[in-house]
């Protein structure tokens, strides 16, 4: 069945891409056909596999099918672009990582105000693991900011391009305990990782997942975190504890277009509810190290304004203008 | 012998009739969809990856592997018969696979990329299973500063590879160069020659200019020249090759082969890289290099073994680190995840069943290819005797559809149009497209590599002759350079005493 919706997901998508709007009846009926999930990044990356999650078990609880669209590029605000401009009927959604909250400190002149979009629910979140080389000589948080405060300038971090969260969550840390791991910036995080674990980079902050096949193979060694809480089976301490109040989550949410009334987010959120409250989803997400919230629709809007206010900071300190 | 048992475990695994039928079905989709241009395997797999879920972690991996392998293979057929690469790492068989088709020797040129591609599968897949470990370390031997060297060296490569005007082969893989620097600047983010428009801002997309360039310039250049079809029409006796293009392939396949194999364990393009490569080496050694471009068997037979071994050797990174060298391979590490196998360097111990199973598949794959493929080239070959007028629009279409599938997203279409009037252009100047493409790609890259360098030694340029692989490789350029440029000057100056004289 599954393989009949990507079927039938891609001959949508092929063919009647330009006149989708199909939904102009009242709120109540909602959802009135099926639901088009926007994300804003290329298929197969962690996002896709993240709403698979719980898209499928969404539409099922709607009646409804729920039908991803890739639509990538510029660290998503092609897709957010294509989401503030369909109406706000719910039947155009989109899922989107914490990129959204950074977005109006980066770009000069988006076509949309990130304020207006209405958020459903964050998703997901999960913290970023600080991964070293692992023939360089330190084994604690305090050893690295000693090291790093003797030796100034000499570390390098690889971060996955402008903008990203794993560098802000860099210049967050250097802001912080006063050092200066310099910023080496690549495309991705896969070749950042890759340029660790070949010693043309110290250091790199990532997810759990991507680090730890490097960790196992020796070539790596993570003894920190961006999170709150210990975190996976080898109980990586927070930074936190180094340096007290230190925390940066890479997030996931679920966003609506401006002007979404509020019972249709109720809608959605209802069913996210169930959903994560299964014991199958909880078990997939804890698989992965990712915490499943589903959250009010005030709650993520007040998590998103705080987001953006801590991004708008840490930009401002890493020197970065709105191009 | 370790080897042995191991692969008695692979064998046992890949020749289940289930995992059979899914090697089959990857094989034949990979097949179809290497031979409509733009929808690539990188899309399918995204697309077909929650039907493995349901599966076994082997067999599904053994049909994505198959997916992957089996466009590399149907990316050939088109490039061959009707001048669309399929794939990027198609390109280079257009230049002499194409000729050769027009020369009625169509069904050579698919024999010979068919059997080409399965020997550098067979021993990309014997390297895997004896090497593996010690290879996936290459990739960490290439950093910033021997990627640079290596974009120069494949850069001085194209220049060379040009074939006509030297002048003209600079002149292209400049304005490559050029288009290529479009978007988001990786160091800086800034935005180079967008003009304000979000949509430049990821670069100008390759497969658009490739099709514009390629598929569609020739379908121009086809309607001009009169409707008159300059293709040999191929009889049967063609379809076979001949002794002497047997001979002629034998060595290309194995040089190309071993090219592949090593450069495919780079991450980032490496499969591509490699036919580039491989054709620009053929074309070296060649005792007639003027035939290149004319429909040489040797710039078909090299490029098309190079690609199929990358493609093979590029698993490498990923079964024994859990490192994706390409798309491909980080969505086979998803497939793996939902099964809870960590992808790293303990699959081969944890799961060897998994880990051995797909290295035998991808040789019985390629068996399969072979099996499947060259009993269609008479069916493939009646493909470029169509009427224009039916194969064309057909084209056309399918062109669009692909460049659409993209990104959901018609300015592809529109970029794609744009490069046919600039390729019909480049067609009546007698200047060849494939040095251009080259520098799109690589331009960018080398000078990411060459500011991540210089970045890393804090603007100190001796960081490039610290690395013995950077030397070495920029030492080749340069001596590539001095072979070709000197005979120039010297004629140059013989022509300038003879004017004066």
């Amino acid at each position: 069945m599954k393989g009949l919706h990507r079927a039938l997901a891609l001959a949508t998508t092929l063919i009647a891409f330009s006149g989708a709007s199909i939904a102009t009846a009242a709120a109540q009926d909602y959802p009135t056909g099926p639901i088009k999930l926007i994300i804003p990044y290329a298929p197969g990356g962690g996002t896709d596999a993240a709403a698979a999650v719980f898209s499928d078990k969404l539409g099922q609880i709607l009646g409804q099918p729920i039908i991803k669209e890739n639509h990538p590029g510029s660290n998503a605000v092609i897709g957010t672009t294509l989401l503030a401009e369909a109406a706000p009927d719910g039947q155009t959604l989109m899922v989107v990582t914490g990129a959204i909250a950074n977005n109006p400190y980066l770009y000069a002149n988006l076509p949309f105000d990130t304020e207006e979009l209405v958020p459903v629910s964050i998703l997901t979140t999960y913290p970023y693991v600080l991964a070293v080389r692992s023939d360089l000589p330190f084994n604690t948080m305090q050893e690295l900011i000693d090291y790093a405060k003797a030796n100034p300038g000499v570390l390098t971090a690889g971060t996955p391009g402008r903008g990203a969260g794993a560098q802000l969550v860099l210049g967050l840390l250097n802001e912080r305990a006063g050092i200066d791991i310099r910023d080496i910036p690549f495309k991705g995080a896969g070749e950042s990782l890759n340029a660790v674990a070949g010693g043309f980079v110290d250091v790199v902050f990532s997810g759990y997942e991507t680090v730890r096949p490097f960790v196992e193979s020796g070539k790596m060694k993570f003894f920190a975190q961006s999170g709150t809480v210990p975190l996976g089976e080898e109980q990586i301490p927070p930074i936190a504890d180094t340096l007290p109040g230190f925390e940066y989550q890479n997030w996931l949410a679920l966003i609506a277009p401006p002007g979404t009334p509020e019972n249709i987010t109720d809608t959605l959120n209802e069913g996210l509810t169930a959903i994560f409250s299964e014991q199958e989803v909880k078990d997939r997400l804890a698989g992965q190290n990712i915490q499943g919230i589903a959250s009010t629709a005030e709650e993520a809007k007040a998590y998103l304004s705080r987001e953006m206010s801590t991004s708008r900071s840490i930009i401002g300190t890493l020197g970065l203008q709105p191009e | 012998m370790d080897l042995l048992t191991n692969l008695d475990i692979g064998f046992q695994a890949a020749l289940s009739l289930h995992n059979l039928t899914f090697c089959f079905i990857g094989v034949l989709v990979g097949t179809a969809i290497g031979m409509l241009p733009g929808l690539g395997p990188l899309a399918t797999i995204a697309m077909l990856l929650p039907l493995t879920y349901a599966l076994e972690p082997v067999s599904g991996l053994i049909m994505i592997a198959g997916i992957y392998y089996g466009a590399q293979y149907g990316g050939s057929t088109t490039a061959i018969l009707v001048n669309l690469p399929g794939e990027s790492s198609s390109v280079v068989s257009c230049l002499d696979g194409h000729q050769m088709a027009r020369k009625g020797r169509a069904g050579a040129a698919l024999a010979i990329a068919a059997l080409g591609s399965f020997f550098a599968g067979t021993v990309a897949t014997l390297l895997i299973a004896a090497f593996s470990p010690v290879l996936a370390e290459v990739a960490f031997l290439f950093g910033p500063v021997e990627y640079f060297a290596m974009m120069v060296l494949g850069l001085t490569a194209a220049t060379l590879l040009a074939h006509g005007s030297f002048i003209k082969g600079v002149a292209m893989v400049l304005t490559g160069l050029i288009l290529g620097l479009v978007g988001a600047d990786v160091n800086s983010g800034t935005y180079r020659f967008t003009f304000g428009s979000f949509s430049l801002t990821e670069g100008i997309e390759f497969v658009a200019v490739a099709m514009g360039l390629f598929a569609f310039t020739d379908i121009v250049a086809n309607i001009r020249s009169n409707q008159a079809r300059d293709v040999a029409s191929p009889s049967l006796r063609n379809l076979m090759m001949s002794a002497k293009e047997f001979r002629q392939a034998v060595f290309p396949v194995i040089r190309g082969t071993a090219i592949g194999s090593m450069l495919g364990l780079l991450p980032g393009g490496g499969a591509m890289i490699s036919s580039f490569a491989s054709y620009a080496v053929e074309k070296r050694v060649s005792r007639h290099p003027e035939e290149f471009g004319q429909g040489a068997v040797a710039g078909l037979a090299g490029p098309e073994a190079a690609n199929n071994a990358g493609a093979q050797t590029s698993f490498i990174p990923m079964l024994t680190l859990g490192i994706p060298s390409n798309g491909v391979m980080a969505l086979m590490i998803g497939a793996l995840m939902v099964h809870n196998i960590a992808p790293g360097p303990f699959v081969m111990v944890s799961n060897p069943e998994v880990f051995w199973g797909l290295i035998a598949s991808m040789w019985i794959g390629n068996a399969m290819l072979v099996v499947l493929n060259l009993p269609l080239i008479p069916l493939w070959v009646r493909l470029i005797q169509v009427q224009y007028w039916v194969l064309f629009p057909i084209i056309l279409v399918v062109c669009c559809v692909g460049l659409f599938s993209i990104n959901n997203n018609v300015v592809p279409i529109y970029f794609a149009a744009g490069f046919t009037v600039l390729g019909c252009l480049f067609w009546r100047m007698r200047a060849e497209a494939a040095p251009l493409l080259l520098g799109f790609i690589l331009g960018p890259l080398m000078e990411e590599h060459f500011r991540r360098s210089l970045l890393l030694s804090r603007g100190d340029l001796s960081i490039f002759w610290h690395s013995p692989l950077s030397v070495a490789m920029l030492s080749i350029a340069a001596a590539m350079c001095l072979v070709i440029l000197l005979p120039q000057i010297r004629k140059g100056r013989k022509a300038a005493f003879e004017e004066e004289a």
